[in-house]
């Protein structure tokens, strides 16, 4: 686009005067004014291509001549009709849309389309939203002058999720140019030319790609469907509903498409400041596991013969009570524990902890993803992410992003590409620091790669390279100039560092990284003195996993951290995960309330809580699928999703987005927060609010950021909260001085050099097995066998063929996995995905220090064994 | 009488000529070094300019006005020499590959001077396997010899030089999808603006010039623009290598002074018709319109043949006598069309697929009256709206061999003319294997 966007230019459309912006393509700069020009290849999103040749139209351009002894201006005519989605407008420009010339064309552009077309639409899926059907109403001739029989090539498979009828493709090339614009994977390609040309799927040459759905919404015929969606419903009988996806953090906005009571498809709706139109595979396809037949359908009690028993709801609610009282009456009320995952709406968050901390009266509680050793020390990081983080729009408009310990693409994949694609524009640029290659710095300027276990100190020998950048080591003197050059940086973190043995250590490092930076560097490469302008402007934001993170810290920590400092001043702080745990197994508890979170299959000591559930008297849980957790639990409640309920959730960069309640239910799941107000009524609280709205203006009147919206009133798009206090004069605060730490001058990782033990990277994949991803079929397929990584180096050194089954043995314990060889791992460590799909990589994890496996070859086994710690 | 005016052709024939010690005995790459020696960059696009040397490759675009159109500044800066001959009845570019290589190089050197290109490639067609390992060759000698590579004969140009094969497609030829092709692409023409003298290969200003254009540029150094002025015609200036095939006794690549009649360069230089009388010309390769012999007196330039309803094109001279069947004409040359269309845009895709398919039917005895409507349709379909010219240059037959011998398509229609299968051709389209060519 031009880049002076603002400036207007007079342009005449069959004969009528407009004044549109300049740089407009005139298909674009003729829809914002009523003329209709149909295109198929001109997409907004995409580089225009003028393949399709419908869009063509008569364009005059303006000439000065000498007429009389004056200069008067005439328009004159191209000899030739131009592509209105590729040609901009200017100053003076008339389009014809109407003439014989440009209908002669459009008929003829549809005819020589029509003439291969199938005319199939009442069994094509996209009948009723296809483009060309439309513009074939109106423009397309009655019957077809093609005598020949019709180019005909059978179906493809895309890959997992999507279908590629050929027959019905018309060479838009959107789906080709997509995936080498913006997913930048090269899942489609074109092959063979004229009328033999054809869309190649590569997903048989390995390629896999994160966002192959989008394709389903804009191919502007049926030629691509999606799987999970064919033939099960049409386009007039859906009902809409916008909510938020959940599948990370990244807050993308998504259309439900439901029909009699359930969701068919998920859409995108496009929010410019959050997605751009783009989902993830996983924000699209997930939604599958809902009607997995593993889906709890009933309130379930174990009985005493240890088997589930199918109740009503209200006998199981009861059920519930009686223990709780009974718990509090005997062990005391502080003897609850409360746990709930990051894929809630704050709604469930803040109704679970005023049952937790205002009717029962217990500090044991913890919301949201586990961060080793947060809770002993929250208060610098909360703060962090409440005064520092900002928004994506403002993160992907930074100088320099440095995302480190993050695979933007695996963690964040909607932001990942609207950062790449404001790179492209000339936006920032991206610095990434990791253990190993990651798919995410494809584009990035500078790759910077640490040993996974000395993360801390590479980050030291960071603060310091700030401090006195003329000291750093070389290896880092390109990504401290970057950072020193630039007004604003905006720091990332990821899995990586949140979920390292380590992290309040890694978390607390990159605070003073970013305090470094923010201090300004004066002329002798000390500290500057104040008032030498303004600070650079230095933002922080995590990448969570969860789509809710920000709520459950919110509601877990922030407004628990004084509660807890008074109730707790003898122990501290307020316990954090593996204190409840401990007190668990040391039966300090007895009654366990756990909201849709699985730490006995993912918390990285599962032996810990495996023990703990298994000597917890009394464990609810509340989920959708009977997870390892639940095979604990004495009763299991089926919930609904938070995408098949309403609410409130904070994305990652602080937005309050709403989820609407769909027109869909399951059989007899109720919502966790209606189940959670059953038990309060129970309980015998007597409730003001009745409806999630109403509870949510209730608590936002306490909590001032958020105490001026009303829960009706949030828009479509959201409300980025701002915690910040502004200064007065847009003066920064002081960052004040300088801080140095002992750091050591080299970065030197000692595993896999002789004992044999090799470092293991726990790393979040997008295609990850968590119990959503499993139970959604299609995801399941795509997410495939487990396996873990090694570098070619320890390949050779051990004589382990890619293929193989390994054992990889801890000191925790063992599993059987498939092993597979890849340059992108660093010699002497195994990388592997923090959720494996059927095995359970927490039975090798070792708490509070890196896992050191040894690789044991395995004969005889299966690929893709089970755990040998599974029962 | 109509004479052949050797100029690119001259001293063709003698033996060796294609290596440097040959083509330096006979005058070689003196032009080269008055360049280096005597005109500053500016004087040689000056020069070139005022020649009016028109592009020789099909569209007849100045060549010095081009070369003005790179920016002055410093930087990297590309010259593609467009060695993708693959016009049917067009066979020049080969000859002088293959014959007089070393004049095309040095004329790339001069043109690379004149705009200041670093680094200079030479894109053959691929099918041209002999050439490319001439040319080559060639371009080691000229590298050992210093003529290209660092400081040229002591001066302080410098360009690198690489031979690159073609990938296969009619498309490669057009400027903005031998770019793609050869930075490894799909050739697929591409969105101008940007125009490659500003950015083109790489992102970086590049001239994409024909063999026969530059191998001229050597005698309009040597000899000065007014000379080149001298020869030709006001508005086609100089002369134009003529790769006459069909009908004729003495089929071959001729060069000539533009403005020679038609019928006297068929009779004189050509030997006359073959077979028969003159039925018809295509003068610029199967991609221009075809000449019933009525239109032929006329004379072999840019405006002549324009005038007369055709164009000089890439001068792929065809003759063809009065036994010949036009219909198996078109159905040949459109069946190329379908085979070569790049598939980018709607109706060069399926406007060449559709038309080669109905002209089959036609010659199979199933056609019908208002197939020549269709055709006639899917042909203005095409022309002026296909993304590139080449959706002109597959419609321009069609229209023409539908106006001056529609008589007989009716013919076949009608039943009065039945097809004789001679053969089975090779290489027939569609994989679909929907097409069973009609002979």
């Amino acid at each position: 686009m031009c880049e002076n966007e603002k400036k207007l230019v007079k342009v005449k459309i069959d004969g009528r005067d407009f004044t549109v912006p300049e740089g407009l393509y005139i298909s674009q700069a003729a829809e914002s004014v009523g003329v209709d020009i149909p295109v198929f290849c001109g997409f907004d999103k995409l580089k225009p291509w003028a393949g399709c040749r419908i869009c063509l139209v008569e364009v005059g351009l303006p000439r000065t001549i000498e007429k009389d002894g004056e200069r008067v201006t005439v328009v004159s005519k191209l000899p030739k009709l131009q592509a209105a989605c590729a040609t901009q407008v200017c100053e003076g420009m008339e389009i014809w849309t109407d003439t014989e010339l440009v209908d002669a064309n459009r008929k003829r552009v549809l005819e020589f389309l029509l003439i291969n077309h199938p005319l199939e639409c009442p069994e094509c899926d996209k009948g009723g939203e296809c483009l060309l059907q439309d513009i074939a109403y109106k423009y397309g001739l009655a019957e077809s002058r093609m005598k020949e029989p019709k180019r005909v090539l059978p179906d493809a498979d895309v890959n997992e999720f999507i279908r590629l009828n050929y027959k019905r493709c018309i060479h838009c090339k959107r789906c080709v140019r997509f995936h080498s614009e913006v997913a930048g994977d090269h899942l489609l390609e074109f092959a063979r030319r004229g009328s033999e040309t054809l869309v190649l799927p590569k997903a048989d040459d390995g390629v896999k790609s994160k966002f192959s759905g989008n394709e389903v919404e804009f191919c502007p015929v049926g030629a691509l469907s999606d799987k999970l969606y064919r033939f099960k419903a049409r386009e007039w009988d859906l009902g809409y509903t916008p909510s938020v996806s959940l599948a990370d953090a990244t807050g993308t906005n998504i259309m439900l498409h439901h029909r009699q009571g359930r969701i068919k498809r998920v859409w995108s709706r496009e929010n410019p400041e959050v997605d751009w139109g783009w989902l993830s595979d996983k924000d699209r396809f997930v939604y599958e596991a809902l009607y997995s037949p593993n889906r709890i359908k009933k309130p379930l009690i174990r009985q005493k013969d240890g088997k589930f028993k199918e109740v009503a709801w209200g006998e199981a609610i009861r059920y519930v009570v009686d223990n709780l009282k009974f718990y509090i009456g005997r062990d005391g009320k502080e003897s609850i524990t409360g746990i709930a995952g990051g894929n809630l709406t704050n709604e469930v968050f803040a109704v679970f902890r005023r049952l937790l901390t205002n009717h029962i009266g217990t500090g044991r509680y913890h919301f949201g993803q586990f961060i080793p050793g947060i809770s002993l020390n929250p208060g610098d990081f909360l703060t962090a992410i409440m005064f520092d983080s900002t928004s994506w729009e403002k993160v992907t408009h930074s100088d320099v992003i440095l995302a480190w310990g993050v695979d933007l693409l695996e963690e964040a994949p909607v932001l990942a590409l609207k950062i790449e694609r404001d790179m492209e524009n000339g936006g920032p640029m991206l610095i990434t620091a990791n253990s190993h290659r990651t798919s995410g710095e494809r584009f990035a300027n500078i790759k910077y790669h640490y040993p996974y276990r000395k993360q801390a100190d590479a980050l030291r020998i960071m603060i310091n390279g700030a401090a006195k950048p003329a000291d750093a080591p070389e290896e880092i003197k390109p990504m401290i100039e970057y950072l020193r050059g630039a007004d604003t940086v905006a720091v990332l973190i990821g899995n990586e560092m949140l979920s390292a043995p380590n992290a309040t250590e890694l978390i607390d490092l990159m605070l003073k990284l970013c305090h470094n930076l923010r201090v300004k560097l004066g002329e002798d490469g000390d500290a500057a003195e104040r008032d030498q302008g303004l600070t650079p402007d230095i933002t922080f934001n995590p990448i969570f996993r969860d789509g809710n993170a920000v709520g459950a810290l919110l509601f877990g920590h922030l407004m628990a951290v004084g509660v807890a400092h008074e109730k707790d001043e003898a122990e501290g702080a307020k316990p954090g995960l593996v204190r409840l745990f401990q007190d668990i197994l040391a039966g300090k508890s007895n009654f366990c309330y756990v909201i849709g979170s699985d730490y006995a299959r993912n918390f990285p000591d599962a032996k810990l809580t495996r023990n703990a559930f298994e000597k917890c008297e009394f464990v609810v849980v509340q989920d959708q699928f009977i997870t390892e957790t639940a095979k604990y639990a004495n009763v299991i409640l089926p919930a609904l999703t938070a995408q098949e309920d309403e609410g409130t959730v904070f994305s990652g960069e602080k937005r309050l987005q709403r989820l609407h309640k769909p027109d869909v239910s399951f059989p007899q799941a109720d919502s966790d927060f209606n189940i959670l107000r059953k038990v309060l009524v129970e309980m015998g609280a007597s409730l003001r609010t009745a409806s999630v709205g109403e509870y949510f203006n209730h608590f936002a009147q306490g909590l001032q950021v958020i105490s001026h919206i009303d829960y009706g009133a949030i828009p479509e798009d959201g409300i980025l909260l701002e915690f910040g206090e502004v200064m007065e004069d847009g003066q920064s605060p002081d960052p004040g001085s300088f801080i140095t730490v002992d750091a050591p001058s080299k970065l030197e990782e000692a595993a896999g050099k002789d004992d044999g033990l090799m470092v293991l990277i726990p790393k979040l994949y997008m295609f990850n097995g968590e119990n959503h991803s499993m139970n959604a079929e299609h995801f399941a397929q795509a997410v495939g066998k487990a396996f873990c990584e090694i570098s070619p180096t320890d390949a050779e050194r051990l004589g382990i063929k890619p293929g193989s089954v390994v054992e990889l043995a801890s000191r925790a314990g063992g599993i059987e996995v498939e092993v597979r060889v890849s340059a992108d791992v660093p010699p002497g460590h195994v990388l592997i995905s923090d959720s494996l799909p059927g095995i359970r990589l927490a039975d090798i994890l070792t708490l509070g220090e890196h896992t050191v496996v040894n690789l044991l070859p395995v004969t005889g086994s299966k690929a893709g064994g089970s755990s040998s710690g599974a029962d | 009488m109509a004479e052949e005016t050797k100029i690119v052709m001259l001293d063709m024939d003698v033996e060796g000529i294609s290596s440097l010690s040959v083509y330096e005995k006979h005058g070689g790459y003196a032009a080269l070094k008055k360049v280096l020696g005597e005109m500053t960059p500016d004087e040689v696009t000056a020069e070139v300019k005022k020649s009016g040397l028109r592009g020789k490759g099909g569209a007849g675009f100045p060549a010095g006005v081009k070369w003005g159109f790179i920016p002055k500044d410093k930087g990297e800066k590309y010259l593609c020499v467009n060695a993708d001959e693959s016009e049917p009845g067009t066979f020049k570019d080969q000859a002088i590959l293959e014959k007089m290589p070393h004049r095309m190089l040095e004329g790339a050197i001069i043109a690379g001077y004149a705009f200041g290109a670093t680094h200079i490639f030479i894109y053959i067609r691929g099918e041209f396997w002999k050439e490319i390992n001439i040319v080559q060759r060639v371009v080691d000698e000229a590298y050992e010899a210093g003529y290209l590579g660092k400081g040229i004969l002591g001066s302080d140009y410098s360009v690198e030089c690489t031979v690159h094969p073609g990938a296969g497609a009619y498309i490669c030829g057009e400027e903005t999808s031998l770019l793609e092709s050869l930075e490894g692409r799909r050739a697929e023409p591409k969105m101008k603006p940007p125009f490659p003298a500003i950015e083109g290969l790489y992102d970086k200003p590049t001239i994409i010039n024909n063999v026969e254009t530059l191998a001229t540029v050597p005698a309009i150094i040597e000899r000065g623009a007014d000379w080149h002025l001298s020869l030709g015609t006001e508005k086609s200036p100089g002369i134009k290598m003529f790769s006459v095939s069909g009908h004729v006794n003495k089929p071959g690549v001729y060069e000539i002074e533009l403005g020679v009649n038609q019928l006297d360069f068929i009779e004189t230089i050509c030997g006359g018709v073959k077979g028969g009388r003159l039925k018809a010309t295509i003068p610029g390769g199967s991609s221009v319109p075809v000449m019933p012999a009525a239109n032929c007196d006329c004379p072999l330039s840019f405006e002549g043949l324009q005038d007369a309803g055709s164009m000089l094109g890439s001068a792929g001279f065809m003759v063809f006598n009065e036994h010949t069947d036009m219909v198996k004409v078109i159905e040949v040359i459109s069946r190329f069309y379908a085979h070569e269309s790049c598939g980018k845009c709607t109706v060069c895709r399926e406007g060449t697929h559709w038309i080669n398919m109905i002209i089959n039917r036609i010659l199979r005895g199933e056609g019908a009256m208002d197939d020549l409507v269709t055709l006639q349709d899917a042909a203005d379909g095409m022309e002026m709206k296909s993304f590139c010219p080449l959706g002109d240059a597959a419609a321009w037959p069609v229209q023409s061999f539908l106006k001056h011998f529609r008589h007989e398509f009716i013919d076949y229609i009608e039943g009065r003319k039945k097809l004789v299968p001679k053969y089975e051709p090779v290489g027939a389209i569609g994989h679909h294997k929907l097409v069973k060519p009609a002979y």
